[in-house]
C-alpha cells in the first residue's frame, strides 16, 4: 500500500490525463488551489474534488489509494473544524457541559471550519491528481522550464531516486533488528531506531560518494545537463483550453452564487 | 490565572486533544494541511521562508564548486530526512503512532541553512506523494519544520557541544527541541491563521494543548533518536562525522601529538636510564643510600627471594610484562584511542 500511495507508478502509465504536458498542468493546478484557498464558499472547493476523482476514476485509480492519501490531511481538517466552532462567531448553537464549565459552540465558527474543510478536501485532490498524472522528472523538467534553479531541481531529482534505495535498505536492517529482538522491549525499541537512523546515514554518506565518482566519470561538471524542453502538441493546446474553460465556469458559479 | 479561566482552558485543552487523537489514525501533525491556510497567510509564509532557501542555493552552489560530492551528499540526507520522517514511533500516550521530525539530525550533520533546504525539499514531496503537509501552506511548514526546528536543534548541538558534554546528551536535547520547537511555531501558524476576530492567546494555547498527548512524548522519542543515530555513527563511522564537520579532528591530532610526546620523553629516559647502567656512572637509591646506612649499623643485605641477577630470569619477566601489557592495550585499542576521540580516520573530504 505504501508503495501504490508513494511512488508514481500511476503516473507513469499511458492514458489521456497522463499524456498532457507538465507545463501546461502545473499552472493550472497552482491557480486552482489558489482559487480553493480564497473562496468564500465550501461548493466551489467541492466541485473541484469531485471533477477530480471522476477524471483519476476514468483512469482507473483505485478508490482506497485516492481516500488514503485524503485521510491523513482530512484528519487535521476536522480538528481545525472543532476548533472553530468553539472559537469563533457569536450565535450559539451548541453548549457542552465539560468538568464544570460550559462550552459554547458558535454557528459562524462551524461554517467556517466547514469551508476550512472543504478547502482542504478541493486543494488536496488537486495535489493527487497532480502527482498520479505527471511523474516527478516530468514535474522537475517543467520547474526547470519556469526557471527553479538548476540546484533545486537536481537536489530533488537525486532525493527522489534515492529514497526508494534508502526505504529498501531500512526495511532490511528494521527486519534484521526485529528478528534479533531488537524491538522487544522499550528501551531496546529506541536504541535500535537510533541504530536504524544512524545506519540511514551511513548509507547515504557512502552512496553520495559513490555517485559523485559515477557522474564526474560520466562527465558531470557541476551541474547536469538537461534536454530543451518539447514543443507543445496540439493536445497540450486543447487540454490548456479545456483548464481555462472549467476555471473560468467554476469561478462564475461561485461569483453568482456568493 | 483565574479559576474559571483555567476551567476553560482546561476543558479547550481535552476537547481539541480528543478531536485530534480521534481523527487522527496516525498523527502526520507534523505539516499545516493543504487548504487550511488562508491564501494570504501562505503567501506571507512562503516570503519568510523564501530568504532562507535563497541563500541555500548559494551556499550550495558554492560548496559544490569546492567539492562536486556536496550536492549528492544533500540529495541523499534529504532522502534520509524522508524516509526517517517516514518511521513509524509508537506513541504510548496517544495509543498512535506518530513520526518524527528529521530536521535535529540534518541540522547536526550539515548545518541549519542546508538543513532548512533539504527539508524543504523532503516536505516538497511529502506534499506531492503523501498530501502530506501542501502546496500553499509549503512555506508555513518550512518555516516551523525548517527554520524552526534546524536553528533550535543546531544551536542546542553546538552550545550542549561548547560545554563540554557528550554526544549522547548534545544529540538528545537538539532532537527535543527540533521537535518541540517545530510544534510550537506550527500551532502559532495555525493560531494566527484562524483566530479571527477572538484573541490569539487562547486559540493558540488550545492548538499547542492539541498537540501535547503527541508531541511531548513524541519529542522525546525523537530526541532518543537522534542521540542514537549520533552516538551510532561516532562509533561506526567516526569519519563522516569528521568529515561534515560535527568533531573536530584537532581533538584526535591534540591527542595524538601528547601521545608522541610521551612516548619520545619516555623512550629516551630509558635509553638515558639503561646506558648510564651500563657505564656504572649512576648508582640506585638502594646502593648509594639504604646499603650505605644499613652497612654503618652493621646490618648487610640478604640474598633476595627470587634473584633476578641469575641466568635470563629477567629477560623472561621483562617478555612476560610485554606480552600481557601488549595484550590488554591491543583489547583496549579502539576504546582507549578510537571510540575516545571519535576518530579513527578521515578518508572523508566533505567539509561544511
Amino acid at each position: 500500500m505504501i508503495r501504490e500511495l508513494f511512488s508514481d507508478s500511476f503516473a507513469l502509465k499511458e492514458n489521456y490525463l497522463t499524456g498532457i504536458d507538465a507545463r501546461i498542468k502545473l499552472p493550472f493546478i497552482i491557480a486552482a488551489m489558489c482559487v480553493c484557498v480564497s473562496c468564500l464558499k465550501g461548493a466551489l472547493p467541492l466541485t473541484i474534488a469531485a471533477a477530480v476523482f471522476c477524471f483519476l476514476g476514468s483512469i482507473k485509480i483505485p478508490l482506497r489509494v485516492m481516500l488514503a492519501r485524503v485521510s491523513a490531511p482530512l484528519g487535521i481538517a476536522i480538528m481545525v473544524v472543532f476548533l472553530q466552532v468553539f472559537f469563533s462567531g457569536k450565535s450559539p448553537i451548541i453548549k457542552i457541559q465539560l468538568f464544570g464549565h460550559t462550552l459554547v459552540g458558535y454557528k459562524e465558527g462551524l461554517e467556517l471550519g466547514l469551508l476550512i474543510l472543504c478547502r482542504v478536501i478541493g486543494s488536496v485532490s488537486l495535489i493527487i491528481f497532480l502527482s498520479m498524472t505527471t511523474s516527478l522528472d516530468k514535474l522537475l523538467a517543467a520547474a526547470r522550464y519556469f526557471k527553479v534553479p538548476a540546484t533545486a531541481v537536481e537536489i530533488t531529482m537525486l532525493a527522489y531516486r534515492y529514497i526508494f534505495m534508502l526505504f529498501e535498505d531500512v526495511s532490511i536492517v528494521r527486519q534484521a533488528q526485529k528478528m534479533r529482538l531488537g524491538y522487544s522491549s522499550p528501551l531496546k525499541s529506541l536504541r535500535s531506531m537510533g541504530e536504524l537512523a544512524g545506519a540511514a546515514v551511513i548509507k547515504a554518506y557512502d552512496q553520495s560518494l559513490a555517485i559523485q565518482e559515477a557522474m564526474m566519470l560520466r562527465g558531470y561538471k557541476e551541474r547536469m545537463i538537461y534536454s530543451s524542453a518539447p514543443p507543445y502538441t496540439r493536445k497540450d493546446f486543447v487540454a490548456a483550453a479545456i483548464f481555462s474553460a472549467v476555471l473560468s465556469a467554476l469561478l462564475l458559479i461561485a461569483h453568482y452564487s456568493v | 490565572m483565574t479559576n474559571p479561566i483555567k476551567k476553560r482552558l482546561f476543558a479547550y485543552f481535552l476537547l481539541s486533544a480528543s478531536c485530534f487523537l480521534i481523527f487522527t489514525d496516525t498523527a502526520f501533525a507534523m505539516h499545516i494541511s493543504e487548504g487550511i491556510l488562508p491564501l494570504p497567510w501562505a503567501g506571507l509564509w512562503f516570503l519568510i521562508a523564501l530568504p532562507f532557501l535563497i541563500k541555500g542555493v548559494v551556499d550550495i552552489k558554492k560548496k559544490a564548486k569546492e567539492n562536486a560530492s556536496f550536492k549528492p551528499l544533500l540529495g541523499l540526507m534529504a532522502a534520509v530526512i524522508f524516509v526517517i520522517s517516514c518511521m513509524p514511533v509508537p506513541v504510548p500516550t496517544a495509543g498512535t503512532c506518530s513520526h518524527p521530525a528529521g530536521t535535529g539530525i540534518s541540522a547536526i550533520l550539515v548545518g541549519p541553512v542546508m538543513s532548512i533546504f533539504i527539508t524543504s525539499i523532503a516536505l516538497l514531496i511529502q506534499a506531492l506523494f503523501l498530501a502530506h503537509g501542501g502546496f500553499t501552506t509549503w512555506g508555513a511548514d518550512i518555516v516551523s519544520m525548517g527554520v524552526g526546528g534546524s536553528f533550535a536543534a543546531y544551536f542546542a548541538f553546538k552550545i550542549l557541544r561548547g560545554l563540554k558534554a557528550n554526544l549522547f546528551i548534545s544529540g538528545f536535547i537538539a532532537g527535543v527541541l527540533a521537535d518541540w520547537v517545530t510544534y510550537i511555531i506550527t500551532s502559532f501558524e495555525l493560531a494566527l491563521a484562524l483566530h479571527g476576530t477572538k484573541p490569539l492567546g487562547p486559540l493558540f494555547t488550545a492548538i499547542l494543548a492539541a498537540f501535547i498527548p503527541t508531541q511531548l512524548p513524541l519529542g522525546i522519542l525523537e530526541g532518543f533518536l537522534t542521540a542514537g543515530m549520533i552516538v551510532f555513527v561516532s562509533k561506526r563511522r567516526p569519519d563522516i562525522l569528521a568529515a561534515l564537520g560535527v568533531i573536530k579532528e584537532t581533538a584526535l591530532s591534540k591527542n595524538k601529538g601528547a601521545i608522541a610526546r610521551w612516548v619520545v620523553i619516555l623512550f629516551s629516559l630509558g635509553l638515558s636510564v639503561s646506558s648510564a647502567r651500563a657505564e656504572n656512572k649512576w648508582s640506585g637509591v638502594d646502593e648509594s643510600v639504604v646499603e650505605k646506612v644499613a652497612q654503618e649499623h652493621g646490618r648487610s643485605a640478604l640474598t633476595p627471594f627470587i634473584n633476578t641477577d641469575q641466568g635470563d630470569l629477567l629477560l623472561f619477566v621483562f617478555l612476560l610484562a610485554g606480552v600481557f601489557g601488549g595484550f590488554v592495550l591491543g583489547y583496549l585499542w579502539r576504546k582507549l584511542f578510537v571510540e575516545k576521540d571519535g576518530l579513527k580516520h578521515d578518508t572523508g573530504t566533505i567539509q561544511r
